[in-house]
């Protein structure tokens, strides 16, 4: 057996360089694609995730978008209702307010018209009254209803202090006259008593004249120059009226 | 015909070098290896074709080889152990060709292929471990293992040349005295056994060289 050394040498060398070439044209490049493709692959999935990462984002902002909307809906029902029902509180109070104003405009006016009613039902009353009075007076004979009234005239003068009848008298002086003004004209009989008890008040020498009005309804009325003394029924009539009146004003 | 399988034939000298068959083969090996990885790498595009796609099967499927074995990053292996296997098939099967001897049938050619992976072997253990720690493997598992360690890393890379020289030399010997002895088709089906033993040695060395490489980083982390 042979062992050739320069054979062994070279092909040592030979297996080296080939390690060298197949490295340079066959590895080295085919590698380098295998490198390339792996980048290209893992660049497409990162293309892919970052895809996946973008909608997914979308996604979530579309939701966090979706329950904002949501939330704002809610929120503006939520202020809706709180403002209805605020509306509706004024409303109501303004309603109330309102409904107890007419109330007391209604109670007011009732009572106004109550009160009118009732004065004008007095009035009535005391118109009627006084006709009814002056229908069943017409029955009694003049001579007596002369009498009561000048029984009435003379009770008067007599309380009146002595100072008022002096005055009264002084406007009587030098011939003026004092005028009797009954309802109805008196009998001549009742003015000669009338007359001297006139005069028995007022002095002897005064001129008494006589007249009608038949408003007066029932009673007399002596017209000094400066005075009227009335006892007669239109002036009670109209006192009570204005009784009346003053009573229905105040309610 | 060679007289013996054991002689190298000397075809001229360059100098005082000899150049024989085994290294005229192996260069024809070589420029071929060479050229068509030029040719088929020149126009590789991200979509392979049918070539490409054949071209990178072997290439990744060499690396996963290698993973599989090493447990570790093949690239850095992969130019000596993929060019070994490739060189290894090419060198094998070209005895196949009628008046080509495989360069693996004389002793040089798997000599010089055992040196390498031998010396590949240390480089990688002390690049991996250090110098220090690479001498320091040699003692494991205990101390008294350091000899027969070191017998190993001889014992071990010898036994490889020879399986892969014995088994080569061995089926083209057999095959050229068969066509001496009974024509020139009878020995096909052993020719295609040929096939088969060269493509099974081939894989054999460099899985053997590969071991031996990963054992050799195997502790460097």
């Amino acid at each position: 057996m042979h062992f050739d050394w320069s054979t062994f040498a070279l092909q040592t060398v030979n297996f080296a360089i080939l390690v060298w070439l197949l490295h340079r044209f066959l590895y080295k490049p085919v590698l380098g694609l295998v490198d390339a493709r792996r980048a290209e692959i893992e660049k497409q999935f990162a293309e892919v995730h970052e895809a996946e990462a973008h909608v997914e984002a979308e996604r979530a902002a579309v939701a966090a978008e979706r329950n904002g909307i949501a939330g704002e809906r809610a929120a503006a029902i939520k202020d809706a209702i709180a403002r209805a029902e605020q509306e509706a509180a004024s409303r109501r109070e303004q309603a109330d307010r309102e409904a107890a104003e007419l109330l007391a405009d209604a109670r007011k006016g009732l009572n106004h018209e109550r009160a009118r009613a009732l004065t004008e039902a007095q009035r009535e009353a005391l118109d009627l009254g006084a006709q009814i009075a002056g229908r069943l007076l017409a029955q009694v004979p003049m001579v007596l209803r002369a009498e009561a009234w000048i029984e009435r005239i003379e009770h008067y003068l007599a309380d009146l202090p002595t100072a008022q009848v002096d005055a009264l008298r002084r406007q009587l002086a030098n011939g003026v006259a004092l005028k009797v003004v009954t309802a109805a004209a008196l009998p001549a009989d009742v003015i000669e008593l009338w007359s001297a008890r006139l005069r028995r008040s007022f002095g002897s020498d005064i001129a008494v004249e006589y007249g009608v009005d038949a408003g007066l309804i029932a009673g007399a009325e002596l017209h000094f120059p400066n005075a009227i003394l009335r006892f007669s029924w239109q002036t009670a009539l109209d006192a009570m009226r204005a009784e009346i009146e003053a009573n229905g004003n105040a309610h | 015909m060679r007289a013996s399988p054991l002689i190298t034939t000397v075809l001229f000298h360059i100098g005082p070098v000899n150049i024989t068959r085994p290294v005229l083969t192996t260069w024809a090996i070589m420029a071929a290896l060479a050229l068509a990885s030029r040719f088929v790498t020149l126009r590789l595009a991200l979509r392979p074709g049918r070539g490409q796609a054949v071209l990178e099967l072997v290439v990744t499927g060499i690396m996963g080889q290698l993973e599989e074995v090493v447990r570790k990053q093949p690239r850095p292996f992969l130019p000596l152990l993929g060019t070994l296997f490739i060189f290894l098939v090419a060198a094998n099967l070209s005895g196949v060709l009628p008046g080509v001897q495989a360069p693996t049938a004389t002793l040089e050619t798997p000599a010089a292929l055992a040196l390498i992976v031998f010396l590949a072997v240390h480089f990688y253990g002390v690049r991996s471990r250090g110098v220090l720690g690479y001498l320091a493997s040699f003692a494991e598992p205990k101390l008294v293992m350091l000899p027969l360690n070191i017998v190993s890393e001889v014992t071990r890379t010898f036994s490889m040349m020879m399986r892969l020289f014995g088994n080569v030399m061995s089926g083209e010997f057999v095959i050229a005295l068969i066509i001496g002895l009974a024509g020139l088709f009878v020995p096909v089906p052993l020719m295609a056994l040929e096939i088969l033993v060269g493509l099974v040695q081939a894989y054999i060395f460099t899985v053997l060289a590969t071991v031996f490489i990963g054992a050799a980083v195997d502790d460097a982390g």
